[in-house]
């Protein structure tokens, strides 16, 4: 499994055009850990962009076979202001995520960003990275503008 | 007569060409000052889609909280909460924030429009008394007036329900939720103060103050799906 665990640092810096969020439910610091950051490299086997939680699920070659991770994101309307809609993704793309790790264990992580080597495409959908807040930035007007200077994305 | 049937002829055309000419210009201008006009009030201009215009979510003071208001936050327990069955309280629609919300201003009812949970709420204009039978629900029954060009709303009916996430701010289905919009048509910014009295569980209203200002997209779709959180919740 290709599987790179925190401390990997990723350096985000946002802009926004216009300021906004989207308040997770509280599902979001309960089930996953903010300082468990991890990296996977994948092709996605299925997206659900749905409300209010959407899933992306990413199928992992390991050393022992595949493991599916299930990717949990924002509301549909959230992605589809960030950039990432029901056209972005198709099944077998491959890419490389970032997420914080499910707590329970399960092969689960809320998505912070995706790449997709193919064409560079991109996408940032973490959460809040200045004041810790349980919301997600950068849902202004679909112009999300993103530096993501860590190798990994 | 030859020459008086080419002189009717030649007048009938005049008028018909007046009739072409003259009469497209004059409704032209009588219509054409209609477009471009600002509207009136302020009031029209509250239609439209709203986005809250600073990030973070509403967290009112509710340092005032009662013995049993804070007995009901003590209490909670997520895996029971209503948000997980699809159900948005008035309170919760109100505070989080990064959903925009579409209000309709016409004569006798104002109409909000949440992208979150697809939620809609009425505002009746036309009426000044509230119905005693009419059901409870999440978002309450609305009541609303104009104060020049504040709309002034007084929500009851409302079921109990919560302002904030991970059970903080109850209120009782006695709540009674007041709200101001005030829009600065000059910034083209919306204030809303809000607040919400509720004896049992508050000495005192719970206020709070949002800033919307107008979207630049759509209203996406928010087909709520029940199971849709992560699998530690609906076990």
């Amino acid at each position: 499994m290709n599987l790179s665990k925190s401390p990997r640092k990723i350096m985000a810096t946002l802009l926004f055009a216009v300021p906004g969020a989207v308040a997770g439910h509280h599902t979001w610091v309960v089930e996953y850990d903010r300082d468990d950051v991890i990296v996977l490299d994948g092709t996605v086997a299925e997206v659900n962009l749905t409300s209010p939680h959407s899933r992306i699920f990413i199928e992992v070659e390991g050393s022992d076979g595949t493991e599916v991770w299930a990717g949990e994101t924002w509301p549909l309307g959230a992605l589809y202001r960030r950039g990432l809609t029901n056209a972005s993704l198709a099944v077998g793309d491959t890419v490389r995520v970032t997420g914080e790790r499910a707590r329970d264990g399960r092969p689960g992580l809320h998505l912070r960003s995706i790449y997709r080597p193919a064409d560079e495409w991109r996408v940032w959908i973490g959460l809040r990275q200045d004041t810790g807040e349980n919301t997600a930035e950068g849902v202004g007007d679909g112009v999300n503008q993103i530096q993501l200077e860590d190798e990994s994305v | 007569m030859p020459t008086q049937t080419f002189v009717n002829r030649r007048e009938g055309m005049r008028t018909q060409a007046f009739r072409n000419c003259f009469v497209p210009v004059l409704a032209l201008l009588v219509v054409l000052p209609a477009y471009g006009q600002e509207p009136r009030t302020g009031r029209d201009q509250m239609t439209g889609v709203w986005i809250r215009a600073s990030s973070g979510v509403d967290r009112p003071d509710i340092s005032h909280v009662t013995a049993a208001g804070q007995a009901v936050m003590d209490a909670y327990d997520q895996a029971t909460d209503n948000i997980l069955r699809c159900l948005i309280d008035w309170g919760r629609l109100n505070t989080v924030s990064g959903f925009p919300m579409e209000m309709i201003v016409s004569e006798n009812q104002v109409t909000i429009l949440y992208e979150y949970n697809h939620s809609v709420r009425r505002v009746f204009l036309d009426q000044t008394e509230f119905p005693t039978d009419y059901p409870p629900s999440q978002v309450g029954y609305s009541i609303g007036h104009w104060e020049d060009d504040t709309l002034v709303v007084e929500t009851r009916n409302l079921l109990a329900g919560w302002i904030n996430m991970e059970g903080v701010a109850p209120y009782s289905d006695a709540a009674v939720a007041t709200e101001r919009f005030m829009l600065d048509r000059e910034q083209r910014m919306l204030t809303v103060e809000r607040s919400v009295e509720d004896p049992e569980y508050y000495s005192g209203p719970v206020t709070w103050t949002t800033e919307y200002a107008p979207a630049q997209f759509p209203v996406y779709p928010y087909d709520c799906t029940v199971g849709s959180y992560g699998s530690g919740l609906e076990d």
